[in-house]
């Protein structure tokens, strides 16, 4: 009796474990695991207190946003149901945190080099620091990734990370259709209930 | 009474309903009176009969003990023990449901784990919008506002572009070009130097 019991402990284990891992897999590899995903180490540096904006918006989230603001603007909004994840990371920095996270992303910055992203904007001007890089499809077909890493005036850092299907030409849509501003003031209203 | 048109085929028809005494009465008659009449009929009558004798002679063959109890199973209106049921059964050394209560406990525990690892494996930050969803799951401002953060990226890359197509615009194209080109056209043909 008592080495059966063993085995059925055993079983419910890996039973368990196969669940967990699973469930852990479906959660997790379309994002990390897909090229366009960057690991972004020099967020380590910042703590809770410094996040100004945090936006991870993944897949499921992405294709109900589609869904819901296409009676919009059905073609621009269709973009989203095509990306992965959307991940905007803003934080209020001092010049020396500021001079520690270039110092830290150079090393990310590196990597992409490595591993066939494309610099598209590459900006080294007083305070400011600014990084594009974007991802290719192996046919070039599409952009499997986008991200924007950039230092203003040494006061605030930003990291951006888009993952998914990305038409060139939407970007350019999408990037222009809003500003930073515009988006704070309607974000306001929308808080406000109006 | 049935018609006869042809005595010896109908005769053949009837044969195992004759040995079986299932006849009527009026059919019972016509075949006897028939078998006494035609002898070929007659020996196939014969015939049949004997091969009848010696099967019931046969002696009777004890049905499985097995088929028995399943049988009896049935007819109670008990199912059978699926195969799957008897190794469960095994593993407890009895029926599943009357496992011993250790074993029934340690399955409990183990599935509340389950449970508690996948809920707070979903909990955890960032996660927030993991999993299938529908509309009706999020109110119009939560998903306006997360509308506003996926467009808020697309900002971001949109700023920092047209920054670049200034700087480009103001520090390459005008002061490293224009102005340099410039000076080297009009300095030559008027007496009086640009300002710089």
């Amino acid at each position: 009796m008592r080495v059966k019991t063993i085995i059925m402990c055993v079983l419910l284990s890996f039973a368990l474990a196969a669940t967990v891992a699973a469930k852990d897999k479906r959660q997790t590899e379309d994002y990390t695991k897909h090229p366009g995903y960057v690991d972004f180490d020099a967020l380590e540096i910042f703590t809770d207190e410094d996040a100004k904006i945090e936006v991870y918006l993944k897949q499921p989230m992405l294709k109900l946003l589609s869904e819901f603001a296409k009676h919009e603007d059905p073609d621009l909004f269709e973009i989203f149901a095509k990306l992965k994840l959307v991940r905007v990371q803003v934080f209020e920095v001092t010049r020396e945190l500021a001079e520690k996270f270039e110092e830290v992303s150079s090393k990310t910055i590196k990597e992409l080099d490595k591993k066939g992203w494309e610099r598209v904007v590459r900006v080294r001007e007083d305070d400011d620091r600014v990084y594009v890089y974007l991802k290719p499809s192996d046919d070039y077909d599409f952009i499997e990734g986008i991200v924007v890493i950039a230092i203003e005036d040494f006061d605030e850092a930003v990291f951006v990370n888009i993952v998914g299907e990305i038409n060139p030409a939407d970007i350019g849509r999408l990037s222009g259709h809003f500003g930073i501003e515009e988006l704070d003031s309607i974000r306001y209203e929308v808080e406000k209930g109006n | 009474m049935s018609k006869i048109d042809d005595k010896c085929s109908w005769f053949q028809d009837r044969i195992d309903l004759y040995i079986d005494q299932e006849l009527d009465r009026a059919d019972n008659d016509a075949f006897e009176r028939h078998v006494e009449t035609c002898a070929a009929c007659k020996e196939e009558l014969s015939l049949a009969a004997d091969v009848v004798s010696e099967l019931r002679s046969l002696p009777t063959q004890r049905c499985p003990e097995r088929v028995v109890d399943e049988a009896m199973q049935r007819a109670s209106g008990e199912t059978p023990q699926h195969p799957i049921r008897r190794v469960l059964g095994w593993l407890g050394g009895r029926p599943v449901l009357t496992m011993r209560p250790a074993m029934a406990a340690m399955i409990l525990v183990v599935l509340a784990a389950s449970v508690f690892v996948l809920t707070r494996h979903e909990q955890s930050p960032f996660n927030g919008n993991a999993g299938q969803q529908s509309v009706a799951e999020h109110s119009d401002k939560e998903l306006e506002l997360a509308k506003l953060d996926a467009m808020l990226a697309f900002a971001y890359l949109g700023r920092y572009s047209r920054r670049t197509v200034e700087i480009v615009r103001e520090d390459v194209i005008t002061n490293r070009v224009v102005r340099p080109l410039g000076k080297t056209i009009v300095e030559p043909m008027n007496p009086f130097p640009l300002d710089e």
